[in-house]
């Protein structure tokens, strides 16, 4: 059994359509007060709809200044702003560095306006560019406050900051954070208000959820919470607002943009997220549901939410906040979830405002409309949805409820995670890990790149992008690697986390493209889906008819082993049995002006393609007669502006200790490197200081650099060398020579490491499984 | 102003072959009454609404704000996108 510590909001930063200010925002949900309103920000005439919740410019004016965010994607901007206003409530003394602070960053869109402002996508300014990339917003986020702990951009689209609210409650229960700033971000776009105009989802009217007015309203803004320790919480006399007791994820495994309309993905997520809080389903006294106002949406969530709670349904009140806020998309979870705590504060729930009458399928009587309620339940539910299946549900309770006295961890079992599958995409090389591994095989062609359709074409469906062929394919390969019996293991019962820096930007391209190249009105709705990152990862769970834990990354350069250690959690808390663990990479036009941009002079190859892993619970490989290449007993991530020469990386620390293990225990060290000549030093020169160099590898110069790929690439040779004994890849195996005679079977161990050019670093520690 | 023939041409060759990427498709083997929707092509919802964005950019007519019933009706086959487009040009010429 495992003791993890329960985890505690002690403070809140919003900007909103409603304001900044808390009590303000308070009031104005109390009046009944709307932030839609005419748009602003750009020429709205030649769509369905002219309304937003736009964030008053007037209200960030001032700190975008003080605060020197100018250069930031606005973004970025929002987000620190929010921050800062969450730092200062939660009263926590910043300048304490020995403090291990985290960032999640959930993001639909990352810094869209700082591509989309110049009209076209030749010729944006250098540094504009610098600034689209989803994961740079977290790591300005995480510059700018000197963070030293785990950084994680989650790119769920209009999930993704419920989805970072719980990695980060468990990076806080696990100890691997003292403090998690949480919460998402999304800026107004016309692109983005394009996309859902073509999509037909814009309302007229302001929204109104479950009113017979179908359509949502799009809107901006940041939310962000400090979570900490409860125990630290209390030590401190700190404000209490709620504790994360529990959270959900899930894919539904339907469609790209369209919910299942039974809802079985949410329903599937919010029993995750009872199970996880250990909260029965009589216990939950209110609910925060996603409700866009879409035809869609509203009903599936509603079917969802019945199929869970069912007789207990009518009795719980639940209300959708679109209506107060607009469809913040990435940060809506954090928006709704931060104001719902605001309201609980004045014992009251926030109410559907805007409601004239209930919509057929989704009139219930327990839908809090345009009034706030009174109520002060002890448990609350906060769900959202998103393009590309992902569901994250939070089960939290009051703060109210949360006593001095009340019990300070909860005990887990705690399951060993092997990897019992293996597969690596890279162009058109293909190689799995039952398979000899060896350097001939691996050779980087660009020619033609590996084709789905040719694989398995029902797998493959028109249009298909390669990122999503390439990844489904390993996914697919890794799989049938492990033995799985799929028959056997549900698809909910398999999880899936999936990394890339910058997703499928080929089609972002031609998105963007049938807007600049021809007019807003005319944006393309079959390429506007692929605009968020975790398109892919959706694509995965369809086709491959994955339901369960579900999440989608970004660290930018290396999301592969960040998925591993996100993955790694879920399999060692219990949460599922076996997750695919797995990144991609595409190159295109836009990659490349992005890498030139960087002034990025790599010294290796650059390739595209998809690796992944399977992790599975050691008994349930067992059982079912799987290959085990090697056991994961400890990951760590941290952040560092540093030359990592002149520092510990916290990243291999937190592995090591959460391994019992010291560097020198190390039998094999490998790592790759981004090939930036001008960013920090190579690993290799931090490890040669500890270790002997012959026990460091990096496989670069023979397998080629992918920014999200490349560092699983690296773990998957360290499983194969525990598996068999030779490092792959490598033609002349001395290190395999050299140690295979002396080394005992149980001290055979193996450390990846990855840094990103930004200085998010990762590090997972492998042993042999006798 | 285009005629029908011309029209159904730039639908099939300009929005469903090329603007929708479909591929191993040729203009002869698109029927006009083949239903583009289901059993027919089988484009999919979003698909549909890439027609509309398509249809608005090849022949300069605003289907903003059609609601959902038309596009069933007119965007059945080539042969009724077809008539529609043209009916749509005479009332905006």
């Amino acid at each position: 059994m495992n003791k993890k510590r329960k985890c505690v909001v002690t403070g809140i930063g919003i900007l909103s359509a409603l304001g900044r200010d808390k009590k303000g925002i308070l009031k104005k949900m109390k009046a009944g007060e709307t932030g839609i309103s005419s748009i602003k920000s750009f020429e709205s005439q030649a769509f369905i709809s002219q309304i937003g919740a736009e964030v008053n410019d007037e209200s960030i004016e001032h700190s975008i200044k003080s605060m020197k965010l100018q250069s930031y994607d606005r973004c970025a901007q929002l987000a620190i702003i929010a921050t800062d206003d969450a730092l200062v409530d939660s009263g926590i003394d910043f300048i304490d560095r020995k403090k291990k602070i985290g960032v999640t960053f959930g993001t639909c869109n990352g810094g869209i306006n700082s591509l989309e402002e110049h009209g076209s996508i030749e010729g944006v300014q250098s540094e504009k560019l610098k600034q689209y990339p989803f994961y740079k917003q977290a790591d300005n986020l995480a510059t700018h406050f000197h963070v030293t702990g785990p950084v994680v951009t989650i790119n769920t689209a209009c999930a993704a900051s419920g989805n970072a609210i719980g990695l980060a409650r468990d990076l806080i229960s696990e100890g691997k954070a003292d403090v998690m700033i949480a919460g998402g971000a999304d800026s107004m776009s016309p692109t983005v208000f394009a996309g859902f105009n073509a999509l037909k989802a814009l309302n007229k009217q302001p929204c109104s959820p479950y009113n017979t007015e179908y359509g949502l309203s799009l809107g901006e803004g940041a939310a962000f919470l400090i979570l900490e320790p409860l125990d630290r919480a209390v030590e401190r006399g700190a404000k209490i607002y709620a504790e994360v007791s529990g959270y959900g994820l899930s894919n539904d495994a339907y469609h790209e943009t369209a919910p299942d309309p039974d809802g079985k993905g949410i329903e599937l997520a919010v029993k995750a997220a009872l199970r996880d809080a250990q909260v029965q389903c009589n216990e939950i006294e209110y609910i925060n549901t996603h409700g866009t106002g879409t035809k869609a949406n509203d009903s599936a969530e509603i079917n969802g939410l019945v199929s869970v709670f069912n007789e207990h349904f009518p009795l719980i009140p639940f209300s959708s906040s679109k209506a107060y806020f607009g469809h913040n998309l990435g940060a809506a979870a954090a928006i709704e979830y931060a104001t719902t705590l605001l309201a609980l504060q004045e014992d009251l729930l926030p109410a559907t405002v805007n409601f004239k009458e209930h919509r057929e399928g989704c009139a219930k009587d327990n839908l809090i409309t345009n009034q706030m309620k009174q109520g002060s339940p002890k448990y609350f539910l906060c769900n959202n949805s998103a393009f590309g299946g992902h569901n994250a549900s939070i089960v939290s309770k009051n703060g109210k409820y949360v006593s001095s006295e009340s019990e300070l961890y909860v005990t887990r079992e705690k399951k060993r995670v092997v990897i019992t599958g293996m597969s690596m995409i890279r162009g058109n090389s293909v190689t799995t890990g039952s398979e000899e591994a060896s350097v001939s095989s691996l050779k980087v062609e660009d020619a033609s790149p590996f084709s789905l359709k040719q694989y398995n074409a029902s797998l493959f469906q028109r249009r298909m992008n390669r990122l999503s062929q390439f990844s489904i394919g390993a996914a697919d390969m890794a799989i049938n690697d492990s033995k799985m019996n799929r028959s056997k293991i549900g698809g909910d019962q398999i999880g899936l986390v999936y990394g890339t820096s910058k997703g499928t930007l080929e089609s972002a391209e031609k998105y963007l493209n049938s807007i600049f190249k021809n007019s807003i009105e005319q944006a393309s709705a079959i390429y506007f889906p692929d605009m968020v990152l975790n398109s892919t990862a959706g694509k995965i769970s369809k086709k491959l008819s994955l339901n369960g834990f579900s999440s989608s990354l970004s660290t930018g350069g290396n999301d592969g082993l960040m998925s591993l250690h996100y993955g790694y959690g879920s399999v060692a808390n219990g949460i599922v049995p076996q997750c695919l663990v797995g990144a991609g990479d595409e190159k295109s036009d836009l990659s490349n002006m992005l890498d030139e941009n960087e002034g990025v002079e790599r010294s290796y190859p650059s390739i595209e393609g998809s690796t992944f892993l399977v992790l599975s619970d050691f008994e349930v490989a067992k059982t079912q007669n799987q290959p085990i290449y090697a056991e994961v007993i400890g990951v760590g991530a941290s952040f560092s502006r540093e030359p990592l020469a002149d520092t510990e990386s916290n990243a291999v620390t937190e592995a090591l200790r959460k391994a019992n293990l010291s560097l020198e225990d190390i039998d094999l060290i490998l790592t790759d490197w981004h090939g930036r000549r001008d960013k920090k030093e190579h690993p290799i020169e931090f490890f040669r200081k500890h270790v002997n160099e012959e026990r460091i590898i990096c496989l670069n110069d023979l397998l080629g650099y992918g920014e999200s790929i490349s560092s699983l690439n690296h773990l998957y040779a360290a499983a194969k060398y525990l598996h068999s004994g030779a490092v792959p890849f490598l033609q002349l195996d001395e290190i395999a020579a050299t140690r295979e005679s002396n080394v005992e079977c149980e001290n055979k161990l193996a450390l990846v490491y990855s840094v990103t050019p930004e200085g998010n670093e990762s590090a997972a520690i492998l042993s042999k499984v006798c | 102003m285009k005629t029908n023939e011309e029209i159904k041409q730039v639908i099939k060759q300009n929005i469903l072959i090329e603007r929708l990427e479909l591929e191993d498709l040729t203009c002869e083997e698109i029927e006009d009454t083949e239903a583009l929707f289901g059993d027919g092509l089988g484009l999919d919802s979003v698909e549909a609404l890439d027609v509309v964005a398509g249809i608005e950019a090849e022949f300069g007519v605003s289907l903003q704000g059609m609601s959902e019933e038309d596009i069933q009706k007119h965007f059945y086959s080539v042969e009724t996108l077809g008539a529609f487009i043209e009916k749509k040009q005479a009332v905006q010429v």
